[in-house]
């Protein structure tokens, strides 16, 4: 063994590489020292009635499901919770309240559309974001289209990846937004839209509508 | 040791050649499909739609993160000791999305990340330092940049664990909770690391 007990740095080699260590770390806390706030928390889960009639993907401006394309086929997979008619501001407005809060928009995962009532085909998702980059242990997921002038919202609350995500909640992320938005400055309406796009776990076909406040 | 100039054989990458070359390929390859999932729109868009096929892709990018986060570094560790190579695995997939796109946050993935960046790093070296004192941990040239290299992102996953302490909401409970527990595991090898290292300055009359 080196005069050294195997060390193979001499006193100063050993102080500059703690040096360098220890830079490295402090730029990394600088970083890293901002970290998403998530919005989570105070919602009742919602009821799921099997037996009610969703309202028609024409009735309202505002997508009503979510789609997986398969081809040229399209299927409804999870129901829009949260929508923004956008009179008093723009869809970039409604992106930049989660970008704001911190939230990642790449990777998206999944490519999903909705259903644009304005030009009568379904439409890639607009923008996506996520708490997470990878949504390794659960997560808050958002897609959101802008359909005939008006903003669609798909939130939900990720299971952790087994490898796969699937939904934990849908009644979590829909309060999760409205708290969100209403920490942002905008109005959560009193009165929710009945879409009657019940889902489960826990969605119960009530769809918060969320506006910005006329300054 | 064997000793050749492709320089695969550096003891922060791993014992055996062969063996670093995998770990190398798998880092790229992993970083690749990252790239790819978050470029996807740029690469792969046409018509206002993505082809059906990109959905595999963004399973397939979970899974490697998963097995790249859980798995991977401490599997490395144990078979080709390089604490360099055994940090990296974890951290790349962020690595690749932070440099190409910007975004970053101290989050519960992340802070998972660096703790298991800690864990393979720490495993890496104490596997090597056994090994190269046949049964007895014995430092060697390249064991005090290993554990410098594991000891930033095992400090940094703490000071992230405890940032998200009552922010990260109830559904990251569980990732905060095995980040405690792979933090504990790093923190616990890293001291044994140290103290060979310091027991080894003072013997040497080098303070």
């Amino acid at each position: 063994m080196s005069e050294d007990g195997g060390l193979g740095t001499s006193r100063r080699g050993f102080l500059a590489r703690l040096g360098v260590g220890g830079l490295g770390t402090t730029t990394g806390v600088a970083l890293l020292w901002d970290r998403p706030a998530s919005p989570a928390g105070g919602a009742d889960s919602g009821t799921v009635s099997a037996d009610t009639e969703p309202i028609d993907e024409s009735d309202e401006p505002y997508a009503v499901w979510q789609y997986r394309r398969s081809g040229d086929d399209f299927s409804s997979t999870i129901p829009i919770n949260v929508v923004c008619p956008l009179e008093t501001a723009s869809f970039e407005d409604v992106t930049d309240v989660f970008r704001d809060a911190g939230w990642y928009t790449r990777p998206e995962e999944y490519a999903r559309y909705a259903w644009n009532r304005g030009t009568n085909q379904y439409r890639l998702q607009d923008w996506a974001a996520t708490e997470t980059q990878f949504g390794k242990i659960g997560r808050h997921h958002i897609r959101c289209w802008e359909t005939d002038g008006t903003a669609s919202i798909q939130a939900h609350v990720d299971t952790r990846a087994a490898p796969g995500h699937s939904i934990k909640s849908h009644a979590d992320a829909q309060r999760g937004v409205e708290n969100l938005f209403e920490k942002a400055g905008w109005q959560v309406e009193p009165d929710a839209l009945d879409f009657g796009n019940d889902s489960g776990p826990d969605h119960d076909g009530l769809v918060s509508v969320i506006r910005k406040e006329e300054s | 040791m064997p000793q050749n100039n492709s320089g695969l054989s550096h003891p922060l990458l791993g014992v055996n050649p062969r063996l670093t070359a995998v770990g190398l390929g798998y880092v790229i390859f992993v970083a690749v499909c990252v790239l790819a999932s978050v470029w996807r729109r740029e690469l792969f868009l046409s018509g206002g739609r993505l082809p059906t096929a990109i959905d595999g892709l963004s399973w397939f990018v979970i899974f490697l993160v998963s097995l790249s986060t859980f798995v991977a570094p401490i599997l490395y560790a144990l078979v080709n000791g390089g604490p360099g190579l055994a940090v990296t695995i974890p951290l790349a997939p962020h690595l690749a999305v932070a440099g190409t796109t910007g975004e970053i946050a101290g989050d519960v993935d992340v802070a998972l990340a660096l703790a298991a960046a800690g864990v393979g790093g720490s495993i890496a070296l104490l596997r090597e330092m056994l090994r190269r004192g046949d049964g007895s941990l014995s430092l060697y040239p390249g064991a005090v940049d290993g554990a410098i290299l594991t000891t930033a992102p095992t400090v940094l996953g703490i000071v992230v664990l405890v940032r998200l302490v009552g922010v990260a909401g109830p559904h990251a409970t569980t990732g905060l909770q095995i980040t405690a527990v792979l933090s504990v595991l790093a923190v616990a090898s890293l001291l044994a690391v140290w103290s060979q290292i310091l027991l080894t300055i003072s013997r040497s009359g080098f303070c």
